[in-house]
């Protein structure tokens, strides 16, 4: 097999090239499609030419739009053609005609009753007595955070390549395309192969037999690229089968920033009900996640989002209630974390909230209510004790966290009495904890049994087979396969080309958690056979999903496809940030970012401290950065034009250390400083400006208009 | 219109529209694949070729301009003993690049001590800042670039500066 290679770097003989025709509103109905008259070379595609079905797999996301439309930039039909530059001037000849209706965007108000048709997910869960809790509650303590969106900006912008394997005899006479000996090949840069190769088998009517999927390189994608290139797969797959011709379709990155899923926006409220000696009787949370048009992964998102949200502390009387809603924006994703993130940042911010209340060190707090012996919120059992004071006793160590914290906390409330005077740096400094599970909670119709396979070959040399070649675990999976089987790592190999199994999506730091351990299994389950059976000698490990009746609780959903597994061993962190503010122009700067991490066995410190590092840069820029939102269902131009990433100049010493906790396994850590950091972040410039920030991004310029209100005096929010 | 310049140290000549860009002269027409596009506006420098001597984005060069210039990317780069340097001092500092801007990491690092025997680490972070990429780690990249200068210097002076 070919080495993984960039799509952008695919050229072929033949090949067309393909341009997406979008919906210029945001709700509303296709009329018609207006085109140039166009040579016969190229051509013109809509949802009537589709084979199969107009859906992508596991998704009610049209490939092209019908007659309805359900957000500005939704494809609605695809133009093909040899010339690159011709395409382009014929496709800015086309005209999309559509009878508005009124579009729906993200409700202004988390209170306000949503409409049961926006409705993509729901979940009302009550644990013991909240009623009772709030009812008797010497004092409530509110909050409502919003996270912001934020945009993957992976390198490589989304795109395809396909072609027909072997234009058959029966094919060129017109037969059904798709006929014997006509194989359609994709190759796309996709976190899950398996789902490209559903999704075209699904579009054009055949078997997925049919259809071979190709990984690319996959660059940081951020979970950016979990479905969103089966969509672009889909449409190049879809001009190869009709034209006969090889299709490339890759996004501009102006088209892929305006229309391509983000890490969605949520709003969070969280009530604690706490007793006369302030200790947390109830909690009740309220979610509100929006996920665009179509509600994509609408049960995984808004579950994670509610594990997150309620925290990581010891809490009997619960009252959650969670909804996940469509809107006339683009179709949101997940992010690296899933909606865990933004689940933590809440409850994180809350707890900071409570401890200030109380006249409590936040760390102080979180060391006496964190969870224990093994059991997450709602009595959700794990399987090993959650590491929380090995935690926050690392990061308060190497940050010198006690007496920062004691001596900022002493000039803000110094500070109380002359805030405009006063001409020192602000600082602060906050705390926050997370976790991170290992794998999807609902696997789709594949009822999420994915696997690896190993053949031991004739000639000595290890075949490792599976679709996740290009997980970058490669070399740790030949290691360990060399160690158990005695074979030269030189010849071993890690293959995904066909008949490789689906090794489900890369996703969660799934690579290192899940399919290590098949081929360490696989390898163990080779040996035993070797000098007992014949060469090739091939065995195949396959994950199960499993339920943990206790979690049933949290994740009420009928269906028997909910996945557990990926959670009872979660990966845990704490992290540290502290802040110095400009006393003139507000200007926040990061001075330390701390973190622990319990990331159980680590197969290579370098890969894992560099993954964890990555992992935090990316989440300062969503916690203090990066900016991106919709106005009237569309990125407003500047967004993009001001779009920045975190400049490699401002970024501040990041220090991680890895904790000893049940080290026998690897567990999932990559998305952990997005869980963490950016409550730990809000808290740190709150304590600096005294005032209580709820939302992030947390710019420079928020920072301003609050040092402003305190100026003239007014209270925080 | 014809066009001649020089490529990777030959003359060359090709027939092109003026707005043509340079980066897609170079993927196309001679099949330089190191050379990646990117967002066609100057924003994301993925695109970077030295042009007449100095770096610059292959995405806002039009055909036009080419003539009688001095095209090197990082095909006609990967030759030199600088760019040796560079892969060694990256490798040595185990700087992970997602591979899609290591084109322009390359070029820019090169660009960077040409110009600056020993630059800071300030100097270091500010010559990358105009690659928007996820995969930069600073550590790493002020630590691959302060191993190259060392390699570098042993090269050409046969001890470290």
């Amino acid at each position: 097999m070919e080495a993984p290679r960039f799509v952008t770097d695919i050229y072929l003989p033949q090949m067309l090239y393909a341009l997406t025709i979008r919906s210029p509103v945001a709700k509303g109905r296709l009329k018609s499609i207006e085109c140039p008259k166009l040579p016969g070379s190229y051509t013109l595609i809509t949802a009537e030419d589709i084979p199969g079905k107009n859906t992508l797999e596991d998704s009610l996301l049209p490939v092209l739009a019908g007659d309805d439309l359900s957000y500005i930039g939704e494809p609605v039909a695809l133009l093909l053609g040899p010339d690159k530059n011709a395409l382009e001037d014929y496709s800015r000849h086309c005209r999309v005609i559509a009878e508005e209706d009124t579009p729906v965007f993200f409700p202004a108000d988390a209170d306000t009753p949503v409409r049961d048709d926006l409705i993509a997910a729901r979940r009302n869960i009550c644990i013991g007595d909240p009623e009772t809790a709030f009812a008797q509650a010497s004092s409530v303590i509110r909050g409502s955070y919003r996270s912001g969106i934020q945009e993957h900006w992976y390198a490589e912008t989304t795109g395809a390549v396909a072609w027909l394997n072997e234009t058959s005899n029966s094919a060129a006479a017109g037969e059904a395309a798709g006929t014997a000996g006509n194989r359609l090949v994709v190759q796309t840069a996709t976190q899950w192969p398996f789902h490209v190769r559903r999704s075209v088998a699904k579009i054009l009517g055949v078997t997925a037999s049919k259809v071979l999927v190709e990984p690319a390189i996959t660059d940081i994608h951020l979970d950016g690229k979990l479905w969103y290139p089966s969509l672009v797969s889909c449409h190049a797959a879809l001009g190869a089968w009709i034209t006969q011709k090889p299709v490339r379709l890759i996004l501009t990155r102006k088209e892929d920033f305006f229309f391509s899923p983000k890490r969605c926006e949520t709003e969070i409220i969280i009530e604690h009900a706490l007793n006369e000696k302030g200790e947390v009787t109830g909690i009740a949370v309220n979610t509100t996640v929006n996920l665009g048009a179509y509600g994509v992964n609408a049960n995984e998102m808004l579950d994670h989002v509610n594990m997150g949200s309620l925290g990581v502390y010891r809490a009997k009387n619960i009252r959650l209630s969670g909804t996940a809603i469509r809107t006339n924006i683009p179709p949101q994703g997940p992010y690296a974390g899933f909606g865990l993130a933004q689940g933590f940042f809440a409850h994180e911010c809350q707890v900071s909230r409570i401890a200030d209340t109380l006249n409590q060190d936040p760390a102080q707090w979180r060391y006496e209510n964190g969870v224990k012996d093994g059991i997450l919120p709602a009595d959700m059992p794990v399987k090993d004790a959650a590491p929380m004071k090995l935690l926050i006793d690392t990061v308060v160590k190497m940050s010198d966290y006690r007496r920062k914290w004691a001596s900022y906390e002493l000039l803000r409330q110094k500070r109380r009495a002359h805030w405009a005077e006063k001409g020192e740096s602000l600082r602060g400094i906050g705390i926050a904890l997370g976790y991170q599970g290992g794998g999807l909670l609902y696997p789709g119709v594949d009822k999420g049994c994915y696997s690896i396979e190993v053949v031991l070959e004739k000639d000595g040399s290890l075949d490792i087979k599976t679709s996740m070649a290009n997980s970058g675990c490669g070399g740790v999976w030949a290691d360990i396969a060399s160690k158990i089987l005695g074979v030269d790592r030189g010849m071993i190999r890690i293959n995904s080309g066909a008949g490789t199994p689906d090794s489900g999506p890369l996703t969660m730091s799934r690579a290192v958690t899940v399919l290590t351990k098949l081929v360490e299994q696989a390898c163990q389950a080779v040996s035993k056979k070797r000098f007992r059976d014949p060469l090739p000698i091939c065995v195949r490990k396959t994950i199960r999903p499993q339920r943990n009746p206790a979690w049933d609780q949290v994740f009420p959903y009928p269906e028997n496809v909910v996945d557990h597994s990926g959670f009872v061993r979660p990966g845990w962190a704490s992290v540290i940030v502290e802040v110095e503010i400009d006393p003139v122009e507000y200007l926040p700067r990061i001075r330390g970012v701390w973190m622990g991490v319990d990331g159980g066995k680590i197969l290579s410190e370098d890969r894992a401290r560099n993954s964890v590092r990555a992992a935090v840069i990316q989440a300062l820029g969503w916690a203090c950065g990066e900016r991106v939102g919709y106005v009237n269902g569309a990125i407003p131009g500047e967004n993009y034009e001001d779009f920045e990433i975190p400049d490699p100049a401002q970024i501040p010493p990041v220090n991680i250390e890895f904790i000893e906790n049940a080290p026998d396994e690897p567990k999932g850590i990559g998305d952990l400083p997005f869980s963490c950091i950016p409550a730990a972040y809000v808290q740190a410039v709150s304590q600096a400006m005294d005032y209580h920030f709820q939302s992030i991004p947390l710019k420079a310029q928020d920072v301003w208009y609050a040092g402003i209100r305190k100026l003239k005096g007014e209270e925080p929010a | 219109m014809t066009i001649s310049f020089i490529l990777n140290g030959e003359d060359v000549i090709i027939r092109s529209d003026a707005n043509v860009r340079l980066v897609d002269i170079l993927r196309v027409n001679f099949g330089l694949l190191g050379t990646k596009g990117g967002c066609l506006t100057g924003k994301c420098g993925f695109c970077a070729v030295i042009f007449n001597g100095g770096v610059s984005h292959a995405c806002l060069i039009p055909a036009f301009r080419l003539k009688n210039s001095e095209v090197i990317t990082i095909e006609g780069f990967s030759q030199t003993d600088e760019y040796q340097d560079i892969m060694t001092g990256f490798a040595g500092a185990k700087l992970e690049s997602c591979g899609y801007c290591s084109t322009s990491k390359i070029l820019n690092a090169g660009a960077l001590l040409d110009r600056i025997k020993r630059p800071s680490r300030q100097e270091i972070l500010n010559a990358f800042s105009g690659i928007k990429c996820r995969c930069t780690d600073p550590e790493k990249l002020v630590e691959g670039i302060e191993r190259t200068v060392e390699l570098r210097q042993r090269r050409l002076y046969g001890r470290s500066a």
